[in-house]
């Protein structure tokens, strides 16, 4: 950076002055001449000193500085505002990565509990650093294994100095009746394909409808009409079941594809509107970090952005249709457990209404059917 | 070594120089000012006394080896002298 000096000269003989910058081999830059008796130079800062050493009658002043001494000259002037300003975003930025309350929204006490001590134990607790985005997928992702039986889905948020965790928990099928005496009944009509018998009597044989409510597993022991005891029946009873499925899809199709490009990237957001050094034409972006304050509607900080691929289309019926079809399935086999499967489908009927598609899809199912029912003697 | 000072010199750039243009006059690789004042300049190279005429002459930029005149020119005289 060069640094300049611009000083005005006065004097009886500017004439004899420029002389004497010349012959003490001072660059005058610039000269403007204000009168016979004042002139305005512009000189290198490594002359400034022989200058103030040739000036002898003639009177300097420094009207203005440029480059690093000028920054030098407005640090000084503002040195402490300047020192406070940066202690202050230090701190700030310093406030704004700490943690002052963990919330964990879910109505289970006990299981708050537990999450409250393990989020503890990873470091996500009050007075705490704030933790990486990927630290916290891993933690989400250990806490849920280790929840497997009791959490469906767990999510950790930061909002500014707090983090709250959302917890589902997973929803336990109400028909275990263990300490009574039951009979397992079908929840659901079907053909039964399947019987695994560990306590009870089979009341069905394989192949056989049964409507919902049958007994297919009995706990009452009987002997030529005579009840001789009553067991808790265990067992699983696996049949074909069906399903009228009715769905519609869209014939303007829209997607997101997640490309595998991503990047960090500095931000200012003012107002609803982000700037930024570097960005994809369409993306999703995750801040990481950011400076923001609720009075002033300016945010900066840095931030995760993937990029993303949109497609709009328009379907022909042939592809909404499969379409159509592939989402039934896939919604039916998010209900079904591992043991369980979709045995066919079949398209009944299809129409097109207001630019999308309705179609009726028959499906069979090989599905455990086993509800334990409590048995109530008359 | 013909070469060699051409080389330096195309590099070092020594050579006198003077360009005139409507109302300024840059002198290069000037050696000595003796006068200065708003209708005469005298400047000397090591043959030459140059001695710009004109009215409300200005210097505008004076370095080690650069000379820059403004104002109107009436007459730019060389004449030779021995150093």
């Amino acid at each position: 950076m060069n640094n300049y000096y611009i000083i005005r000269v006065t004097g009886r003989n500017i004439n004899k002055f420029l002389f004497k910058c010349n012959n003490n081999k001072i660059d005058l830059l610039k000269i403007n001449r204000i009168s016979h008796k004042e002139i305005i130079i512009k000189i290198n800062e490594k002359d400034y000193n022989n200058l103030m050493k040739i000036k002898s009658i003639y009177k300097l002043e420094i009207i203005n500085k440029f480059g690093f001494i000028k920054l030098k000259e407005l640090f000084n002037r503002y040195k402490i505002l300047i020192i406070s300003f940066v202690i202050g975003i230090i701190f700030l930025i310093f406030l704004s990565n700490l943690t002052f309350k963990v919330f964990i929204i879910s109505d289970n006490k006990n299981l708050r509990e537990k999450v409250l001590r393990d989020l503890n134990a990873y470091g996500i607790k009050k007075y705490s650093y704030k933790k990486r985005y990927d630290d916290v997928q891993k933690i989400k992702k250990e806490i849920l294994e280790k929840y497997s039986d009791t959490i469906e889905w767990i999510e950790i948020n930061r909002n500014g100095i707090v983090y709250k965790v959302q917890i589902v928990e997973r929803k336990k099928k109400a028909n275990n009746l263990n300490s009574d005496n039951v009979n397992i009944v079908a929840n659901k009509s079907g053909v039964i394909k399947k019987l695994i018998i560990e306590d009870g009597i089979k009341e069905v044989e394989i192949n056989n409808y049964v409507n919902k409510g049958d007994i297919v597993i009995s706990g009452i022991l009987k002997k030529d009409e005579d009840i001789k005891g009553l067991v808790h029946a265990k067992g699983k009873v696996y049949a074909e079941v069906w399903y009228n499925v009715n769905i519609s899809y869209p014939l303007n199709y829209n997607e997101k594809i997640y490309t595998r490009n991503k990047r960090k990237s500095l931000y200012i957001k003012i107002g609803k509107k982000y700037y930024n050094l570097k960005k994809y034409k369409n993306m999703e972006r995750k801040s990481i970090i950011h400076i923001a304050n609720r009075l002033v509607p300016i945010e900066f900080g840095i931030e995760n952005q993937n990029e993303v691929k949109i497609i709009n289309d328009k379907l022909s019926i042939k592809e909404a249709k499969n379409k159509a079809i592939l989402k039934a399935k896939e919604r039916l086999l998010d209900t079904l457990d591992k043991d369980e499967y979709i045995i066919s489908e079949n398209t009944l009927n299809f129409y097109s209404k207001d630019s999308k598609i309705v179609v009726d899809i028959f499906f069979s199912c090989y599905e455990e059917i086993g509800m334990e029912e409590k048995i109530v003697l008359e | 070594m013909k070469l060699v000072d051409d080389i330096r010199s195309y590099v070092t750039d020594n050579e006198f120089k003077m360009i005139v243009q409507n109302k300024i006059v840059d002198i290069l690789n000037f050696d000595l000012i003796d006068k200065i004042s708003e209708d005469v300049v005298i400047v000397y190279n090591h043959k030459q006394k140059i001695k710009i005429n004109g009215k409300s002459l200005m210097i505008k930029k004076l370095l080690n080896n650069e000379l820059l005149i403004t104002g109107s020119i009436i007459s730019i005289s060389f004449e030779a002298y021995d150093e």
